[in-house]
């Protein structure tokens, strides 16, 4: 098991939840961290160590 | 040789100035051509007829005496012909006639039957011998049957200056043909009284030019001296030649000499025939002195400079300080039309008034009216004669006499008159046509550019309209952008969540809510689907009005195929008969047309999903000459009577219950074709299946 933290960028506090509720529901029991826009995302990431920045998973088939 | 036989010499000269007039009058018509036929034949009768009496060339009295018989006959045929032309009717006859006579009588003159005798021992005798009535008698129809024409034409006649034309133009023929009878008395014809009528004719027609077409004797005189210094020059010139080519090659022949010294001159006259040009300046500048120059500078300022001058204000006072210097005229005036009223009053005098003059025409003035009408050039004695301008005020006639008004100006531009120009009287002479034809020239231009000036504002208002108006069109479009991104943002983030929470309460809490619950629960949950399809289907129409084309040869039955691929995935086990025709190509954006064929396939799949043998057809076919393309299925179709419904958004012709949708597709469809260039039709009946068919001209 990875124990990398996940890092959600999300503005709508009901899409966090949900989404904290489905990884709970899928026993994923990584550290989540949440940044509400990307600048926030940069700052946030540079302070947890050993950061790889993976590709970006968009979880959501709500396509633009 | 008596003193009678100066008559025709002062006949033929008195002549001269007329055939100067007309042959520099332009613009040049017919009538001009007719009159100089007639003043040449006139001139040679007359020359003729003064060798004859003259004590010149006695040994050759004959061949004057049969030459001034033809040139008789053609005068008086090309007299007919010419003031014929003034009358009334046709003249068919008349010109057979006359020209017959000229025919017959050149003819009997070169056989030498007419005359028939000369004697020269007591005056000229003349003997026309027994010919005399076949020359005689058509004369007489010529002269009647052109005094009738011209009197039902001077009857029928209104206009004033028209009637005073017909009128000298008939005391002209009267005189001729009264002083021409006197050829019938063989006593009268020793002597040469009928140049008497030639003389008069001459006399009554340099008067009426000079008098109403308002021709100087100036300008005959400029004319006639600029000619006649050229020809001198020519004469000059040829016989210097002539000496040079005899002693240089020293031949004894003079017919050789004159045949080369000829050829020379005619080389080196063509070479320099803009010398005519130098003549004409010279004398020109001769006559005008200090105003020639002004002249030069009004026709450059008309010619070239005008453009750079838009309204009427700037024009007026650049260009009445140079009407004035090359007319020579004490003052002129622009009347420009109140702002208020709409009466003429005047806004510019040249030279600077010491008081400002109170002249003022009503914008419903005979004169107004004219000027308007004619677009002309109107003379002051005009208002006199002619009945219409009777009924101006007593007041702008008392002023016109007051500033000594001669003429006006219209100035028109699109149709209205938006200024007059008036000169007053010059203090010695009257304005010639000349003069008056420079400043038509001058405002006809002056019309011209304001026209242009007109239509270049016109143009730069509508770019300016244009890129106002496009400047609106891209705002409305990022407006329209902005709204759908937040449509597909904002308005859905919520009915994410909508979903989303009902799933959770449907996950988490499925034991304590009763089946209903859960029911309703899987309701909502289908109607935030129902929801997002919507917007999805919006969101598709709008990219589809926006998206840039990019066309390309694109295989419809490649395209087809894969859609066709994808539906029979969705549900396999559904039996349907897809016929598609091969090699279906067409210029197009792939994408656009991937989402209406798609569009239109999945209409077909749908509407004949309750078919027990479902066949849809994917073809091409001929609609008018172009090519047309079509889906046709055998489902459930619809009623002809809604067909105007069936493009437009959210409109759907069956019940949601029925079949599934959105209500968009079609007009998605709509949009894709039209922006293609091309048309969307369908066909159908109830129960029997639809046709859609579709062109692709060309992308718009």
């Amino acid at each position: 098991m990875n124990h990398k933290p996940i890092l959600l960028v999300e503005d709508n506090s009901s899409d966090v939840l949900l989404i904290k509720r489905a990884l709970g529901k899928g026993h994923v029991a990584n550290k989540l961290l949440v940044a509400e826009d990307g600048k926030e995302a940069w700052t946030t990431s540079s302070v947890v160590k050993n950061t790889t920045c993976l590709r970006p998973v968009n979880c959501l088939h709500w396509s633009y | 040789m008596t003193g009678y036989s100066y008559i025709p010499l002062i006949a033929a000269i008195s002549y001269i100035p007329l055939f100067i007039i007309v042959i520099s009058s332009r613009p040049f018509h017919r009538r001009h051509l007719l009159f100089i036929l007639y003043l040449a034949s006139a001139i040679a009768w007359s020359s003729t007829s003064f060798l004859l009496h003259s004590s010149f060339l006695p040994e050759h009295k004959m061949l004057l005496a049969r030459l001034m018989t033809v040139a008789f006959t053609w005068m008086a045929v090309q007299l007919y012909v010419f003031s014929r032309h003034y009358g009334y009717g046709n003249y068919v006859a008349g010109l057979a006639i006359g020209y017959t006579l000229l025919t017959i009588s050149i003819a009997l003159a070169a056989l030498g039957y007419v005359p028939e005798s000369v004697s020269v021992s007591n005056g000229v005798q003349l003997s026309i011998g027994p010919w005399f009535p076949v020359l005689f008698v058509p004369l007489i129809y010529l002269v009647v049957d052109n005094v009738q024409a011209l009197v039902r034409k001077l009857r029928a006649l209104t206009d004033q200056v028209q009637r005073t034309r017909v009128t000298y133009i008939l005391i002209g023929v009267c005189l001729m043909a009264f002083f021409s009878l006197s050829n019938s008395v063989d006593f009268l014809r020793r002597l040469p009284i009928d140049h008497f009528g030639n003389l008069a004719a001459a006399c009554v027609w340099t008067y009426a030019t000079v008098q109403h077409q308002l021709v100087d004797v100036r300008s005959v005189a400029r004319r006639g001296l600029s000619w006649a210094a050229i020809v001198i020059v020519a004469i000059i010139g040829y016989l210097f030649l002539y000496a040079v080519v005899g002693m240089a090659t020293h031949v004894q022949q003079r017919a050789l000499v004159t045949a080369l010294a000829t050829i020379a001159a005619l080389i080196i006259g063509l070479s320099i025939y803009q010398l005519r040009y130098v003549f004409t300046r010279l004398v020109d500048r001769l006559f005008y002195r200090e105003r020639y120059d002004y002249r030069q500078k009004l026709e450059d300022f008309a010619r070239n400079r005008i453009r750079g001058v838009s309204n009427l204000k700037d024009l007026s006072g650049k260009l009445l300080p140079l009407i004035i210097g090359s007319l020579g005229c004490p003052h002129a005036y622009v009347m420009l039309p109140e702002k208020s009223i709409g009466d003429f009053v005047v806004e510019f005098t040249e030279p600077e008034p010491d008081s400002k003059s109170v002249l003022r025409m009503g914008q419903d003035s005979p004169v107004v009216d004219w000027l308007k009408r004619e677009n002309k050039y109107l003379s002051c004695d005009k208002l006199d004669i002619m009945p219409e301008f009777r009924g101006m005020l007593a007041q702008e006639g008392m002023w016109l006499k007051a500033l000594n008004i001669g003429g006006f100006f219209p100035i028109i531009n699109r149709g209205n008159l938006v200024g007059i120009l008036m000169l007053e009287n010059k203090q010695s002479s009257r304005y010639t046509l000349e003069d008056i034809n420079l400043v038509q020239t001058v405002m006809h231009q002056v019309a011209v550019t304001m026209e242009k000036e007109f239509l270049q504002e016109q143009l730069r208002k509508r770019e300016q309209e244009l890129t106002l108006s496009t400047a609106e069109l891209q705002s409305a479009n990022k407006e329209l952008e902005a709204f759908v991104h937040s449509v597909s943002h904002d308005l859905r983030a919520p009915l994410r969540g909508i979903d989303g929470w009902s799933l959770a309460l449907l996950e988490d809490y499925q034991d304590k809510i009763d089946q209903q619950g859960c029911q309703y629960l899987g309701r909502i949950r289908t109607e935030t689907q129902r929801m997002d399809d919507l917007i999805n289907a919006l969101l598709q129409l709008s990219r589809v009005s926006r998206a840039s084309l990019e066309l390309k040869l694109v295989d419809l039955t490649a395209m087809a195929q894969t859609i066709v691929s994808r539906l029979r995935d969705s549900q396999p086990d559904r039996p349907v008969e897809f016929i598609i025709q091969p090699k279906l190509m067409a210029q197009g954006d792939a994408s656009l047309l991937d989402i209406a064929l798609h569009n239109l396939l999945e209409n077909a799949w749908k509407f004949s999903s309750r078919c027990t043998h479902t066949r849809i057809e994917f073809g091409e076919t001929n609609n008018e000459g172009d090519q047309a393309f079509f889906v046709r299925d055998n489902g459930v179709g619809f009623d002809m009577a809604y067909s105007d419904k069936l493009f437009g958004a959210f409109q759907r012709l069956h019940k949601p219950s029925d079949f599934p949708g959105t209500g968009i597709g079609l007009a998605t469809v709509q949009r894709i074709v039209r922006r293609h260039g091309g048309r969307l039709w369908a066909n159908a009946k109830v129960d029997e299946g639809a046709t859609f068919y579709f062109t692709l001209t060309g992308a718009v």
